[in-house]
């Protein structure tokens, strides 16, 4: 460093460093042999006693679907435009169905568009009509009773209030550092100004969103089209899977939920209570009738509706039950003349109440892709 | 491209082959090529700089060398001076003077500016105008000769293993070794896959699953959230000190390996400085490459310590601010800087040539015991000046200090705080251990056989395997 002078530097005289001595390739065997051994042994003694991973490995949110403004968020999978099968819903859509298992069951290509606590009558008209590429031969809906109306998070609604934002404007950092600032202060104001703690703590919130987001819309730049960055993350998620598939992995950012809190089947029932609760029962009679109507459309169109609900635990079910019965929603579907498959009480292992480990999501969606063969909803290729 | 993407993995053994098959020539081509391919891969627009600023260092070396007048000497070495220069200005800094002109404007009571500059800093740019200003100066200095060809000059500057986040490697250093192939050596291969292997292993597996709770400190003091407590506050700059340890000595670990790999040598750029005992340790044994340049460039040519001791601080606080600035454009690196310039200062005027230094071991157990305390008050000092580093304003690494050093004595609670989980500390240990081991090596002369590294490369790998990655980051040092 600058104190130190060249003569008197040990480092000025250092020189690069050595090899290791002649040895051969037998350390470079020996460490290859030690690693394999070790993994090996790690999967045969730890792997089995391991909990089983709640999240599945190659699960990413998806791209920003916009819809509206004010309305969202919605996370796009896999082409929506030209896929054959799209698979529509709340957070269950995300976790409970893997796109990989419903194609490879032979149901052509297959898109997925979620978002907590959909609004799917928002959402269905905008299938296929951003892209003019035709609508989705069959949409699968994944319902629950959030589909008649839920609030999922106020801070995430003044988010939203505003237009979609032009994403190409997002695609270059100093766009997203623009985005960031306007919408700082207008997140920061629909926070309490008293008292001190809750001021603060809506403050952090903020900033873990704008966080949250401005990723989220560097993401959604990146893969509107090409790029390296997407050849990139199309490899890594790759190779994460495979990895993940093969050898029992652990994840320290997970370790929360992986090893101390593994599966907590109650956890989301008050949540569950909360958020249902927002709305009252004529709220939810309109989003209904908007449900129907745009169902009605897109069945007008020659798209092919089916919908599924997924297994809960007790405790979910309960809590859902309190503000809509099985009957209520079992009518939407019987209305429209579209099969609807209740699964709701199927015993399969969930992790928080809500969504199913992610390898009872594979079993879960071979019942699904079942059930939607059985309807002739393959495509005749 | 990244060293830590599958990407380039797929590619390396491509470029690997063909540099080892093919003829001399040919192969330092495909390594240009593979190079500029490393290279564009975050953005092609990068590409036109670095060509650009090499065929004006490249021209203007040339003409430095070939003449014997000064002031053309000199009126060449002003040009690639003002060409690096005006690239680091424009590009890294040029939003930062914009958005302080913005700030000056509205207190001065105008309209304010458009702060918002229409690019982003190209990865790298710190590192490669820094490699090719000293090779200019080097030339200048007539203690280089130029480059034979310009393409041993681009692949010098651009060489993928180097290119993006160093080891800023001196053109005296690569340049002969283009000269001719490099001869096969298996103990160099081992060394190299030695290296990469910890190199990866400190990114993939320390670095990155450190980076989000440095994230929920840095969304604490952002949001001057109760939270913030002095445990939490401490923990936190403790993450993130072996966080950037991790990610940056692991870049430069795979960078130096790969290297190897290639049958080159670069220069050691990470002594484990978490062992330091003073500042100035600090300083040799943290990025040298980057602390040698300054040094050679920018500290020596000022005049170095030969002013009397007056001088030599102002000498010391204009590299070391220097060197803040180069890290960043952020009122913040400038504190980080000052507050090790000072630290400096301070360690050279109490100790001065008693100032504890690299390779000489403490003696006794007197000796031992004052090695220690000056490593905990070094660390100390180093985990609060890096609050400054990491905070993306002055204001919120205050608060952190604010926790760090003087919210204990006002009695405030010491828990975990909103950092909750102290289980991240299982990570802080590898980087411990490496630590412990090269002081053993330091202080008692122990040196690991070859099994033992054998077994600590075999436990890197399988912990690499095993040990999930959620949230993958750039390596740190990318942006400056």
């Amino acid at each position: 460093m600058p104190m130190v002078h060249r003569e008197q530097s040990p480092l000025a005289s250092r020189p690069a460093p050595r090899a290791a001595r002649r040895e051969g390739y037998g350390p470079l065997a020996a460490t290859a042999a030690l690693a394999a051994a070790l993994v090996i042994g790690w999967q045969l003694l730890v792997g089995p006693r391991l909990p089983e991973q709640v999240y599945h490995p190659a699960r990413f949110d998806g791209v920003l679907h916009w819809v509206a403004p004010g309305v969202g968020p919605f996370y796009a999978h896999g082409d929506v435009a030209g896929a054959d099968l799209v698979v529509v819903g709340d957070s269950r859509a995300f976790d409970d169905l893997e796109l990989e298992t419903l194609a490879g069951a032979g149901l052509g290509r297959v898109a997925r568009v979620w978002g907590p606590n959909a609004d799917l009558a928002a959402l269905l008209p905008t299938l296929g009509a951003r892209t003019g590429d035709g609508r989705p031969r069959v949409i699968l809906v994944v319902a629950s009773p959030s589909l008649l109306g839920a609030d999922y998070d106020p801070l995430m609604t003044v988010l939203l209030e505003r237009a979609p934002p032009e994403l190409e404007r997002l695609s270059l950092a100093n766009g997203l550092a623009r985005w960031r600032a306007a919408e700082r202060p207008r997140l920061l104001a629909a926070g309490p100004s008293a008292p001190e703690a809750a001021r603060a703590a809506h403050a952090q919130r903020v900033e873990v969103l704008l966080d949250v987001w401005a990723k989220r819309l560097a993401d959604t730049t990146r893969r509107a089209g090409w790029s390296t960055k997407e050849v990139d993350r199309v490899l890594n998620e790759w190779v994460d899977r495979q990895r993940a598939l093969a050898l029992a992995t652990v994840s320290t950012q997970r370790w929360a939920t992986q090893w101390a809190e593994p599966v907590a089947p109650d956890r989301l029932a008050p949540g569950t209570r909360k958020m249902l609760a927002t709305r009252d029962a004529d709220q939810r009679a309109a989003t209904r009738a908007r449900f129907v109507a745009a169902a009605r459309a897109q069945l007008a169109e020659g798209a092919r509706i089916v919908s599924v609900r997924a297994p809960v635990t007790p405790s979910v079910l309960a809590a859902e039950r309190e503000f809509v019965s099985d009957a209520d929603l079992r009518a939407v579907f019987t209305e429209l003349g579209v099969p609807f498959f209740e699964h709701q009480e199927l015993a399969l292992p969930v992790r928080d109440g809500s969504h199913l480990t992610w390898r009872a999501s594979r079993t879960y969606t071979r019942l699904v892709a079942d059930a939607l063969r059985g309807l002739g909803l393959a495509p005749n290729r | 491209m990244s060293f830590d993407s599958v990407t380039f993995w797929l590619l390396f053994p491509c470029a690997f082959a063909a540099w080892w098959l093919l003829p001399w020539q040919a192969a330092k081509c495909v390594a240009l090529l593979f190079s500029l391919v490393f290279y564009g891969w975050w953005n092609p627009w990068y590409l036109p700089l670095i060509l650009l600023s090499s065929l004006i260092d490249w021209g203007a070396a040339q003409r430095i060398h070939a003449s014997a007048e000064r002031a053309v000497r000199r009126h060449w070495l002003l040009v690639s001076l003002g060409t690096n220069l005006g690239l680091l200005a424009t590009f890294k800094y040029g939003g930062f003077a914009l958005t302080n002109a913005d700030r000056l404007a509205r207190s001065l009571g105008g309209s304010g500016l458009d702060t918002v500059v229409p690019w982003v800093v190209p990865v790298g740019i710190s590192f490669y105008t820094f490699q090719t200003l000293s090779y200019t100066l080097d030339v200048y200095w007539r203690r280089l000769a130029p480059a034979r060809t310009f393409v041993d000059f681009f692949l010098y500057v651009a060489f993928y293993p180097q290119l993006v986040a160093g080891p800023i490697v001196r053109a005296k250093t690569l340049l002969p070794q283009f000269e001719r192939a490099p001869r096969w050596r298996p103990a160099r291969l081992l060394h190299g896959v030695y290296l990469c292997a910890q190199g990866l292993f400190l990114k993939v597996v320390v670095a990155d699953n450190l980076a989000p709770e440095v994230d929920r400190l840095m969304a604490l003091a952002s949001a001057d959230a109760p939270g913030l407590t002095p445990t939490a506050a401490w923990l936190g700059m403790l993450y993130f000190g072996c966080e950037l340890f991790a990610d940056f000595a692991g870049y430069s670990a795979i960078a130096i390996g790969l290297a190897a790999l290639l049958g080159l040598r670069f220069p050691v750029n990470f002594l484990y400085p978490l062992a330091a005992r003073g500042p100035a340790e600090f300083w040799q044994r943290w990025h040298i490459t980057l602390s040698t340049w300054f040094r050679d460039y920018v500290y020596i040519p000022l005049g170095g310590s030969r002013g009397g001791p007056w001088r030599t601080y102002a000498n010391l606080c204009i590299t070391m601010v220097l060197s803040g600035f180069w890290h960043g454009a952020a009122w913040g690196m400038l504190v980080w800087g000052a507050l090790h310039a000072a630290a400096l200062c301070v360690e050279r005027a109490w100790l001065g040539r008693r100032a504890p230094a690299l390779g000489r071991p403490p003696s006794g157990l007197l000796g031992c015991a004052a090695a220690c305390g000056g490593i905990a008050l070094t660390q100390a000092f180093v985990l609060v000046a890096w609050t400054f580093f990491r905070a993306p304003e002055v204001e919120h690494a205050l608060r952190i200090v604010r926790a760090m050093l003087v919210a204990p004595a006002g009695g405030a609670p010491l828990g975990l705080g909103a950092l909750a989980d102290a289980r991240h500390l299982v990570l802080v240990s590898p980087v411990v251990l490496m630590h412990l081991r090269r002081l053993a090596r330091e202080w008692l002369g122990w040196r690991e056989s070859a099994h033992e590294r054998a077994v600590g490369a075999a436990l890197m790998l399988f912990l690499l395997a095993v040990v999930r990655r959620d949230n993958a980051q750039d390596f740190l040092y990318f942006q400056f």
